[in-house]
């Protein structure tokens, strides 16, 4: 019955198509299990009212999505995430495009500089923040210490108590570790444009800017995307450096420490669920502009 | 008007000179190719002059002007690579336009000046396309339309043709050379294929080891090649050489071989006695019947029919010959043949320096 079955399913599928399914099934058990499965059982739970805190789970429709949007704090840490973001991009885009066009200029010793490039980005993420909080010490820290002696600031540093400068600072912490990954990408574009291009843009009369904003740009579009997607999503699951620098506070919380307070602190885990659901959406959205706006073929054959 | 005019051209990398010292005038309107073998100068030369490989020492003009330190971009030189350098994402309208939207022409105007010269080319039907939509001949040809639609004062050519196939190759020759005489436009085509020099070229400068060995009219090259170099370099199959010395009595002037006795007509300077280079291209060789005056002895090793020629392998004394025979011919291998030469093809070389005696 067993062999027969499975003769059956040969001639349909043929040899080859049965091993092509065959190399597919770990990605797919894989993929499926840890982010399909839980995803749809988060998307699930969010309309439900799930707490340990209370017997059984009520169906509760869209409730909890309609309470995030009526809810001040939570508002508060959409706007701070949404600061994080545009921040964090445009620094990290900038940032990481500066490093990579002259990390593609240096000959002698490029392999080293990447090496360097790349340390922030190796550490973890807790360490980084730590090592930030130093720095940014209103005693000892060496941020303190350099505008001290500069003679750029004179007093105590007060950095932690307005607002924007902590948001300022926590996200420069967060550029500090991504935008070497920016670099690498925008690097690897960078490299794979043939040379003759620019000589031929050369020749046709266009000057270092021209030939940036006319061949390099358009020929990096595909890693630039890449970058902006990556960067993005990173920013608004910020979470490590705007805790450690700032616990729980108000003025630096993000959604996703928002989530974090309300699913495991208050123990709301449906509506902490539908909270990080908004914020998979979000970052989703935006990286699809990103997609359609800025990605352009550009291979030639 | 574009007379190039290059003088004392060195070039180094690092301490290595690659160029030593060139000399070549271009005049206006003239199609010149540089050949050599690989490695020779010859990219090297036209990359200096396109302005993409900084001078060492000497001199570029156009028209008298020094342009040594000129940028690439106000040389108004367009330059053709070998795998055509066309920006993959702009449209091969784009693509042509590409140098007058840098000069800030008029959109309205270049795209008639496109649409001109895409007629020209027989490019109309893919003036929206990219060019990875396209063959590697149209590619080609954008790559041209590119560098006419601004009509520069001289196109550069770096082996344009090197990535097409044998067919395609020729007939894009053809239109090359056809177009550089509609527009009158002074170029230079480097190029390792001398096919390609001999029938496109007003003239050739042939490389080697970055030296100029001889600049002249193709024929001219090939039947008076200055020295051993250009002798073996121009002409397929390859010039035979064989090691001689000079007589000169009273029957006139000879080369004694280590086979056979040559006659050589017409003037020739060397002393008697001194060694030289006898030089017979393939085809200036013919089978006769018999021993006679002058005929060089002949084994053969194989024969290759080639279809218009029949090329003959084989060796007198210890020396390997190749005859390119108009005819067919069959014979059996490892029969001894003898070989006539024509006196006035017979080319003599100093054995020392190499140069041209004759």
């Amino acid at each position: 019955m067993a062999s027969a079955l499975t003769r059956e399913k040969t001639r349909r599928f043929g040899g080859e198509a049965s091993l092509g399914i065959a190399f597919v099934i770990p990605m797919v058990v894989i993929m499926g299990g840890l982010v399909l499965l839980p995803l749809l059982s988060t998307m699930i739970d969010s309309v439900y009212n799930v707490s340990p805190m209370r017997a059984g789970t009520p169906f509760v429709g869209f409730k909890n999505y309609i309470d995030l949007f009526s809810n001040t704090t939570v508002n508060q840490s959409w706007r701070n995430t949404f600061y994080y973001v545009v921040l964090a991009v445009v620094l990290e885009t900038a940032g990481g495009l500066a490093t990579a066009l002259l990390l593609n200029k240096v000959k002698i010793g490029r392999r080293w500089l990447l090496a360097a490039v790349v340390l922030p980005w190796c550490l973890p993420p807790v360490v980084n923040a730590v090592v930030w909080m130093w720095i940014y010490n209103p005693s000892y820290g060496l941020l303190t210490g350099v505008l001290h002696s500069t003679g750029l600031m004179t007093g105590p540093s007060l950095f932690f108590n307005d607002r924007y400068v902590m948001l300022f600072l926590v996200t420069l912490v967060h550029v500090w570790r991504m935008m070497p990954l920016t670099a690498i990408i925008l690097l690897a574009a960078l490299q794979s444009i043939p040379k003759d291009l620019y000589q031929a843009a050369r020749l046709d009369g266009a000057s270092s800017f021209k030939c940036f904003r006319l061949i390099t740009l358009p020929l990096i579009s595909g890693g630039l995307a890449i970058a902006l997607s990556q960067s993005t999503v990173f920013a608004f699951n910020l979470f490590d450096e705007a805790w450690i620098l700032n616990r729980a506070s108000l003025d630096t919380r993000t959604v996703i420490i928002q989530v974090y307070l309300d699913a495991f602190q208050n123990l709301k885990f449906s509506l902490g669920m539908a909270l990080s659901l908004l914020a998979m959406l979000a970052s989703l959205l935006v990286s699809l502009f990103y997609v359609l706006k800025v990605y352009r073929e550009t291979r030639f054959d | 008007m574009a007379n190039l005019t290059i003088s004392q051209l060195k070039k180094n990398y690092g301490n290595v000179e690659v160029l030593h010292g060139l000399d070549l005038t271009v005049n206006d309107g003239e199609f010149v190719s540089l050949i050599g073998e690989s490695g020779c100068g010859k990219s090297t030369l036209l990359r200096m002059i396109a302005g993409l490989e900084e001078i060492t020492d000497g001199t570029i003009a156009v028209d008298g002007r020094v342009i040594n330190d000129v940028a690439p971009k106000d040389r108004d030189m367009a330059m053709v690579f070998q795998n055509y350098a066309l920006y993959p994402h702009l449209t091969v309208a784009e693509n042509m336009g590409f140098s007058l939207r840098l000069r800030n022409v008029p959109k309205a105007e270049i795209r008639p000046a496109v649409e001109d010269v895409a007629e020209l080319l027989n490019l109309s039907p893919y003036l929206d396309r990219l060019p990875k939509a396209l063959s590697g001949g149209q590619r080609q040809r954008v790559a041209m339309g590119r560098a006419i639609v601004r009509r520069p004062q001289v196109f550069l050519f770096d082996e344009p043709l090197s990535n097409l196939d044998a067919k395609l190759r020729v007939q894009m020759r053809v239109e090359i050379k056809a177009l550089q005489r509609r527009l009158g436009t002074t170029s230079i085509y480097v190029t390792h294929d001398q096919m390609e020099a001999m029938t496109m070229s007003d003239r050739i400068v042939i490389m080697n080891h970055g030296k100029i060995e001889q600049i002249g009219a193709p024929l001219e090259v090939y039947d008076r090649p200055a020295n051993v170099f250009v002798a073996t370099f121009i002409g397929s199959p390859s010039m035979n050489l064989l090691d001689g010395v000079l007589e000169r009595n009273a029957d006139g002037i000879f080369i004694r071989t280590e086979t056979a006795v040559i006659r050589v007509a017409g003037e020739i300077s060397g002393q008697s006695g001194s060694n030289v280079i006898v030089g017979v291209r393939p085809e200036h060789l013919k089978i006769v019947a018999d021993a006679t005056e002058g005929s060089i002895p002949f084994d053969l090793d194989l024969i290759e029919p080639t279809g218009a020629e029949t090329h003959l392998y084989g060796q007198t004394g210890k020396v390997l010959m190749t005859v390119a025979l108009n005819d067919r011919f069959n014979a059996p291998l490892g029969s001894s043949l003898y070989l006539g030469i024509q006196e006035k093809h017979v080319h003599v070389f100093d054995k020392e320096n190499g140069q041209r005696l004759n």
